[in-house]
């Protein structure tokens, strides 16, 4: 058995590791057979995670609409594949069993468990391979009670979630369990560094959330997360990821949204404040204390569907008062800070094809122990991505009653500063432009 | 060196946690009491993009979530026989 005595800066190499890798990828075709509606119905481009206003009402609801009390298949399975290709070959192979450049890999393949059992009780659970580290482990878990309630004469839909990352709950594609990119590979050079609510603690907590939202205009959320213990991760095929809490960490949610029927927008702000042991490592006595705080905001217009336009923006800015990390030698400095703003713009032709642009900016305190392996010893990364995709079902329910769909995908990520610096940036002579990456993928679900 | 050394100014963060969890326990309360009980999950009209009149040959009372005289399975509110929405699955 690995040592659980983990450094600040191999905790992390893990916090990046999960921020960057872990693809949020979903697809849920049993929902489909539920609710007698396409994938177009509940996802933009009739496929993955990004939500149309209904498919915010069916989340929000419980997952519960169904258009008969009959039994419905509540199994789905979901695999992607993908080639990459980096501008220059990796210093080393990102993987057993893999070379140094132009990877093919199945990334992926999951199964579903997913529906309701009434009008108010309904979920999923979401079990994984990871073809790339060959293991199996649970992925994203999401039950729920709903109900629609009035309270002081305002109509409420309210209710509570039990589910194991923080954000997961949430019904817009801004934040990181569920923002774009949609789908990702272990394959690819990615930076080292991202804030803990970017995937850092996902499947490696429980939490639950109580969530309303107030008359279709203002959303809240207060969830409470606990690390469960390492016997109960183990056998889930997970770990403590960034860390394991001290305690409980709270994690808050508030939004203002409208919806017009062609159009929508939402903005929030959004907080996550866990204490964590880094790595589980309670050696020290102390803990690191992380708030990450964050504003947020959608548009989307969907006309007759024929043409749906989209905008995410999402800024995260995060304290670290890194106690624990600090006296393990992983970080010259108690305090330190990260920012880090995503942008995404899409369209998508009749829910076929689609476009999507990111921005991506990550930027800190120097540390030159949190931060080996960047010469300037910075966390700052930026680039650009974009994506090209093309559905061949999801618009009616004509295949397999809207149960098979097939997306086509090819991603281009630029990367214009990366661990630090834009060249040189570990001192080896490494340029950011070198770990820009092209990636084909083929993600179909069932 | 103290665990809580970022927390000795002022509220600490247990007491904040503390605070925070009996304000929404209060407060959760204080909302059950007002609750009416309502219907399974619904969506907005407006999330559902219902219109009161007709598309083409698709109508409402053709649609498999149409519940006679004027309502529907998913979309909330006083629905017209003669309306549409995105949702509109024909009636088998």
């Amino acid at each position: 058995m690995a040592s659980r005595r983990t450094s600040g800066g191999t905790a992390a190499l893990a916090l990046a590791a999960t921020a960057f890798f872990v693809s949020p990828a979903h697809a849920v075709p049993a929902f489909a057979e539920q609710t007698g509606q396409p994938c177009s119905s509940c996802h933009v481009g009739a496929f993955g995670p990004q939500l149309t206003p209904f498919g915010r009402a069916f989340k929000e609801g419980g997952y519960t609409m169904r258009t008969s009390d009959g039994f419905t298949n509540p199994l789905s399975a979901m695999a992607i594949a993908s080639f990459v290709n980096s501008a220059k070959d990796q210093g080393a192979p990102p993987a057993p069993h893999y070379g140094v450049n132009n990877n093919a890999t199945i990334d992926q393949v999951s199964v579903f468990v997913a529906g309701s059992i009434d009008d108010h009780f309904g979920g999923f659970s979401q079990f994984t391979y990871d073809g790339v580290g060959r293991s199996f482990s649970w992925d994203n878990l999401d039950l729920r009670y709903a109900d629609n309630v009035t309270v002081f004469g305002t109509p409420v839909v309210a209710g509570l979630s039990l589910n194991n990352a923080p954000g997961l709950t949430d019904p817009w594609n801004t934040l990181p369990a569920w923002g774009f990119p949609y789908t990702g590979s272990d394959l690819a050079p990615a930076p080292t560094t991202g804030t803990i609510l970017d995937g850092g603690l996902a499947q490696s907590v429980l939490g639950v959330s109580g969530y309303a939202d107030w008359d279709s205009e203002i959303y809240t959320e207060v969830a409470l997360y606990f690390t469960p213990g390492h016997g109960f991760l183990r056998a889930l095929g997970s770990d403590f990821g960034a860390g394991s809490i001290t305690g409980v960490a709270p994690y808050l949610r508030a939004a203002w949204h409208k919806d017009y029927g062609d159009q929508n927008f939402e903005i929030g702000v959004f907080a996550f404040l866990p204490d964590l042991y880094p790595g589980g490592d309670t050696s020290t006595g102390t803990s690191d204390l992380y708030s990450d705080l964050g504003i947020d905001g959608s548009y989307q217009y969907t006309g007759d569907g024929s043409a749906i336009y989209g905008v995410n923006l999402r800024y995260t800015y995060e304290h670290q008062h890194l106690a624990a990390t600090n006296l393990l030698g992983g970080a010259a400095n108690l305090s330190n800070s990260l920012n880090d703003i995503h942008l995404d713009a899409s369209y998508y032709w009749h829910n076929e094809i689609g476009g999507t642009v990111g921005f991506f900016n990550t930027w800190g305190t120097g540390d030159a122990l949190l931060y080996p392996g960047s010469a300037v010893f910075k966390p700052d990364s930026s680039g650009i991505s974009f994506q090209v995709d093309g559905t061949i079902f999801g618009r009616d329910m004509d295949t397999l009653d809207g149960r098979f769909n097939i997306r086509l995908g090819l991603q281009y990520i630029v990367y214009t500063k990366f661990d630090g610096a834009t060249t040189n940036y570990d001192g080896l002579g490494a340029n950011a432009s070198d770990n820009n990456t092209l990636r084909l993928f083929v993600w179909t679900a069932l | 060196m103290a665990k809580t050394e970022y927390s000795t100014e002022g509220v600490s963060r247990r007491q904040l946690l503390r605070g925070a969890t009996v304000t929404a326990c209060g407060a959760a309360v204080l909302v059950a009491t007002a609750m009416q009980p309502a219907e399974a999950a619904t969506v907005t009209q407006a999330a559902a993009a219902y219109q009161p009149t007709p598309k083409g040959d698709q109508r409402c009372d053709g649609c498999a979530l149409f519940m006679a005289p004027s309502s529907c399975k998913f979309v909330a509110g006083t629905i017209s026989p003669s309306g549409w929405c995105r949702l509109y699955v024909k009636k088998a």
